[in-house]
């Protein structure tokens, strides 16, 4: 019975995560695209300083400038090796490079065993570190809403489950219920990318060029807003 | 080649070896080992890469199927392209760099004899082709399912010399066989003609009364024909209805139909204009 | 917009984002993976619904161009542009249609320039090539009346009438040609469609049924635009399609009675139950209720009278292409989900289209302006959140453009998910088996050395459906567990029904099971209670086991035979199979936890398991008696 839910996981259920993240992002891409186009369309300013976009994109992209930070030195580190653990061991794996390599054709580099056990294991102590740092901070714990407490512990669990998987002498349960768990919590977390946050892993831009090119009124909406507060007679 | 080719099938005499079937696989580069079926496929294991099989029967009967060749066929008439050609020696051949793909040759053909590769992205009618090329070059001198045969039970000729073969057989046995050549008149005659021992209704499509001697063709043409008539005429009929109508309108309120074209400005600018 | 557009156009792009899917696979993995069409049926829903059907429903076009134009009936002005947009949309829906259904659509302008006039199939593309260029005249002074091109809209005008007798007599022509299709199939036809008045037949009821499409659409807009339906003309136009109705019926039981088969439709078959559902729900009912004033009169009774005629008429063209033609063939065709949801994303798809040029372009001005004043009322409306995120969702066509691309990506990826790539074959058929020597099983997904022959020779000669046919249609192949059910899992090794025939029938509970205790294994009597000799060999790997349980043959192989064929290996007067190897068994990398086996197949061709025992022998007899020379403690599972 849990071979079948197995198959039925690691078959349709698979592609259907991979398919809905990668068209959810996709549709999320173009709708941004298009909406940006469309309010830089009604701008008065139509002036684009794209030097200026581009560098603070790399700036925040690119870990160094980030890390140097002043505030909250430690946050920032254990979120930066937290991004590299999820990124890393999810597509380099070599466990999960074979299944690329059947599903879809496609192979590259796998990460040594070992590297990605300490990665897996760092990522786990860093969602935990991520999770105490936010609480900790009373502004940050003040903003945070219910997902943002909730998306690191669900990232985590494929990891933990991951690992009883590699090392089934260590899980404390059957290896084939914690595979089913592995395989489904890591379909959840991919289906829910392009409906919760974690979308930033590819609209990040965003934020950024959207400071830059964002702040402009459109032509006329002074005189919206005159319309919509009911004061017609008086100036804008 | 000769002209007009035809094959005749003496049903007593197959023992159904199937050598035809390989021997038409080999000589059209089909592939020996079939595909799965579709769901729905022939019964008769006719198949896209199968253009002739062996029927049997109960008591050890065998009759081979394969492409008629109608004298006039339906499938050459029915293919909005001309895809599907009725050559001047006598089989009907295929043009795949024609066909679209309606596949309205294989709702024509009444012994379903046209398959399609349905699995393939780029698929075409297949079906026998009388080998009409390697025998138009001279390569062979009779098709490669009769030279298979062990028996002489499929034998080549000129279709009259066929039928007088038939005919001496049908004479010289007379209890052995039913009095009927197949393909001599059904649908207007086929390049195919069987004698047999048994009935062979079941070649066509379910309803054999239905079919008839007469060439399925004519029945569309019949309909087809008009079309220049009904077209002239429909025009006719309907230019002539609108002038009487309008001209009785006109008629009835003169000075009406100006005040009621100013109310309406999209309907009524065309009347106007053309009045 | 209302509320009512907003839900429809997300119902239309949700259908229209399965139908994108199922494109994908159509022309990626063709018609043999998106159909069940096949060599007896090669013509399915696509033609049926598709072409057949939508070549007739866009027949109000000409229909009402003529009670309009022709015969100036005043009050049928208003019907005339929906009708013809209709008609356009029709026809271009037919010609996207066709693109599916064609083997190869590139190909489908052939028609062009290979002739051959006796074909009705070339007549009806040609005209349908002919009408959508007239179609498409008559309708671009909707494109033009508000632009600057004034004296194309004038000239556009001045030429309506003409176009519109000039698409009366293409219409005439093709209609009827989509009956005379079928004429040259009196062998597959049922006598009681077939007929050689097909041909005007055809034409009538596509007149039918376009009015009654007339009828149903203007209904449907103005229910969806909230506006108050004309009355006064679609009761009018019930009135025209009654009279078609009437003529339809007559001209049908005439032609029947002529060719003495009237007798056919009172027999007990499919056919004739088939052929009174259809005239019934296509022209009796409809026909009765538009006699009656009072329901001419109400919105809703012309609404269901007009849509029982459409899908009436649509069943006819489905019946005559497909469903009566099933008596001959013997095939049971059902179209496959994707073959309908082709057809439904379709008509869809041309839905939206309708709609955005209604709300856009004058066809009906009620409905422009309309939307010209929800658009200006839409800048001064609250801004909307979304729930789940708290993100501002844009203004209102924003927001609702979000929610249509929400819809229709879903249904994209539900679609490509669902959507069979391989081509469908039938179900279960007997050939030779199927995947070889290797086999991938187990978790995470390996290969495994299947002995296939060796399984013959254990479950028999005839016995392939003992493996073959455990599974579902279009499977990969029978998990191994269906069999080895103790593959992963510890297996019950009692027997309850051997005990139970041993020791004679029910009064044997009590030699196990005490009276006082409810039977369960639990309370039962140990094994070796009977059985003198201990069922566990003595055994250094494993010390206790459950008294009905057996490892399984992974755990077996892995935590108790390897360890000793490790060790056995190493002495060379022994000449042992190094069977603790992994990859003798596994032929695929083997993710080992700390460890990576590899193991190519290639390095395993030459390293073949000559004489070697297979995993499965190791399961059922692990006593190896044709190995006599070495003593192992292979005594685990004595029976």
């Amino acid at each position: 019975m849990l071979e079948y839910w197995i198959a039925l996981a690691r078959g349709p259920l698979l592609r259907l995560a991979l398919l809905a993240m990668a068209l959810g992002l996709l549709r999320l891409v173009l709708i941004q695209l298009w909406e940006i186009s469309w309010a830089f369309h009604r701008a008065g300013d139509q002036v684009v300083p794209w030097g200026v976009a581009i560098r603070r994109n790399l700036e925040w992209l690119l870990p160094w400038r980030y890390l140097q930070r002043r505030e909250r030195r430690v946050y920032n580190f254990i979120s930066f090796i937290f991004h590299v653990g999820v990124i890393a061991v999810p597509v380099c794996l070599a466990g999960h490079v074979s299944i690329w390599r059947q599903e879809l054709g496609l192979s590259w580099w796998t990460l040594p065993e070992a590297l990605a056990d300490w990665l897996s294991i760092l990522t786990i102590a860093a969602a935990l570190g991520l999770l105490i740092g936010r609480a900790s901070h009373v502004s940050s714990r003040r903003l945070s809403r219910l997902h943002d407490w909730l998306l690191p512990i669900l990232c985590v669990i494929p990891f933990i489950t991951g690992l009883w998987v590699a090392h089934p002498s260590y899980s404390p349960f059957p290896v084939q219920g914690v595979y089913l768990v592995h395989l489904l919590s890591a379909e959840f977390l991919l289906v829910l990318v392009p409906f919760s946050k974690l979308r930033h892993m590819v609209l990040f831009w965003v934020s950024q060029t959207s400071t830059e090119l964002g702040w402009r009124f459109p032509s006329g909406s002074g005189e919206r807003v005159r319309l919509s507060l009911g004061k017609e007679s008086e100036g804008v | 080649m000769i002209s007009s080719p035809c094959i005749l099938n003496d049903v007593t005499r197959c023992i159904g070896c199937e050598e035809c079937v390989a021997a038409c696989q080999k000589i059209n580069q089909l592939p020996q080992e079939d595909p799965p079926p579709r769901m729905g496929h022939s019964e008769d294991g006719l198949s896209a890469t199968r253009w002739t099989s062996i029927l049997r029967r109960e008591g050890g009967i065998n009759v081979r199927k394969q492409c008629r060749h109608c004298l006039e066929p339906a499938c050459v008439s029915v293919c909005p392209v001309g895809a599907l050609q009725k050559t001047a020696e006598g089989p009907v051949i295929y043009d795949k760099s024609i066909c679209m793909g309606c596949r309205y040759c294989m709702m024509g053909c009444p012994f379903g004899i046209p398959h399609y590769e349905w699995n393939s992205l780029t698929p075409s009618i297949r079906k026998c082709i009388m080998c009409y090329e390697k025998l138009k070059t001279g390569e062979i001198k009779e098709p490669a399912c009769v030279k298979a045969c062990p028996k002489e039970a499929t034998i080549f000729g000129s279709r009259e010399e066929m039928l007088a073969e038939a005919r001496r057989r049908l004479d010289a046995e007379p209890e052995k066989y039913i009095q009927h050549i197949w393909g001599e008149h059904e649908v207007g005659g086929t390049s195919v003609l069987y004698i047999s021992h048994v009935d062979l209704g079941f070649l066509a499509w379910e309803n054999p009364e239905e079919l008839g001697s007469g060439a399925l063709p004519d029945r569309t043409w019949n309909a087809l024909k008009k079309v220049p008539f009904e077209f002239v005429g429909m025009g006719a009929f309907m230019t002539a209805a609108w002038w009487i109508i309008d001209r009785r309108m006109r008629l009835e309120s003169e000075p009406e139909v100006e005040n009621a074209a100013e109310g309406e400005v999209s309907g009524k600018d065309d009347e106007r204009g053309l009045q | 917009m209302t509320r009512r557009v907003q839900i429809t156009k997300g119902i239309l792009w949700f259908i229209s984002g399965l139908a994108a899917a199922v494109t994908i696979v159509r022309f990626t993995r063709g018609l043999g993976a998106t159909t069940v069409l096949s060599d007896t049926t090669p013509w399915g829903l696509w033609v049926g619904f598709d072409v057949m059907g939508g070549v007739a429903l866009a027949a109000g076009g000409f229909v009402i161009g003529a009670i309009a134009h022709v015969f100036k009936r005043e009050r049928y002005h208003h019907a005339v542009r929906p009708a013809i947009l209709t008609a356009l949309l029709g026809y271009a829906a037919v010609a996207v249609g066709l693109l599916y259904d064609l083997g190869l659509p590139w190909n489908i302008w052939h028609p062009i320039i290979f002739w051959n006039p006796h074909s009705p199939l070339f007549e009806v593309a040609w005209c349908v090539m002919l009408y959508l260029t007239v179609l498409f005249l008559e309708f671009l002074p909707v494109f033009l009346e508000r632009t600057r091109f004034t004296k194309l809209y004038r000239t556009l005008l001045r030429l309506q009438l003409p176009l519109i007798i000039l698409g009366i007599s293409i219409s005439t022509l093709h209609q009827s040609s989509l009956g005379t299709l079928l004429l040259i199939m009196p062998f597959r036809l049922h006598p009681l469609w077939y007929s050689p008045h097909l041909p005007e037949l055809f034409f009538v009821s596509a007149i039918c049924l376009g009015l009654s499409m007339v009828i149903f659409e203007s209904s449907v807009t103005s229910w969806l635009y909230e506006r108050k339906p004309n009355i006064r003309m679609l009761s009018g136009l019930s009135r025209f399609a009654a009279g078609a109705m009437a003529f339809y019926l007559g001209f049908r039981f005439i032609d029947l009675a002529h060719h003495h088969k009237l007798g056919l439709a009172f027999q007990n078959t499919f056919e004739a139950r088939l052929f009174w559902v259809e005239l019934a729900t296509s022209a009796i009912i409809p026909l009765i209720l538009f006699l009656i004033p009072k329901v001419r009169k109400s919105h809703t009774g012309v609404f269901i009278a007009a849509s029982m005629g459409v899908v009436g008429f649509l069943l006819n063209r489905v019946d005559a292409s497909g469903l009566a033609q099933v008596w001959a063939t013997g095939a049971d065709y059902f179209p496959a989900w994707t073959e309908f949801v082709v057809s439904f994303g379709i008509v869809s798809f041309f839905a939206l289209i309708y709609l955005f040029i209604q709300e856009h372009f004058p066809v009906e001005k009620e409905i422009l302006d309309e939307e010209a004043k929800w658009q200006q009322r839409q800048l001064f409306v609250l801004p909307r959140f979304d729930r789940l995120t708290r993100v501002w969702l844009g203004d209102q066509s924003f927001a609702s453009r979000r929610v249509y691309s929400l819809l229709f990506v879903s249904a994209l990826i539900l679609g490509l998910t669902l959507t069979p790539w391989e081509p469908l074959v039938e179900a279960s058929p007997v050939t030779r088996a199927r995947g070889g020597k290797v086999l991938r099983v187990g978790y995470p997904i390996g290969t495994v050395e299947f002995p296939h022959a060796e399984h013959i020779k254990r479950i028999g000669e005839d016995q392939c459906g003992v493996c073959h046919h455990l599974h579902k249609p279009g499977d990969l192949g029978t998990p191994c567990t269906e069999c080895h059910a103790d593959l992963y899992l510890e297996t019950q090794i009692f027997s309850h029904v051997r005990h139970i025939d041993r020791l004679g029938g029910n009064a044997a509970c009590a030699r196990c099971h005490t009276p006082e205790k409810p039977p369960a294994a639990a309370s039962a009597a140990k094994c070796s209670s009977c059985h003198e000799k201990d069922m566990m060999a003595k055994n250094e790997v494993v010390t206790s086991f459950e008294h009905t349980a057996a490892p399984g043959l992974r755990a077996a192989a892995h935590k108790l035979c390897i360890r000793c064929h490790r060790e056995k290996a190493k002495d060379p007067e022994l000449k042992k199979p190094d069977l603790f190897r992994c990859a003798t068994c596994h032929r695929s990398p083997v993710n080992h936890g700390d460890v990576i086996l590899e193991a190519s197949l290639k390095d395993q061709e030459s390293e073949t398991l000559k004489g070697e025992k297979d995993p499965v022998a190791i399961e059922e007899t692990p006593v190896a008696p044709e190995e006599p020379p070495v003593t192992m403690d292979h005594t685990l599972a004595t029976d």
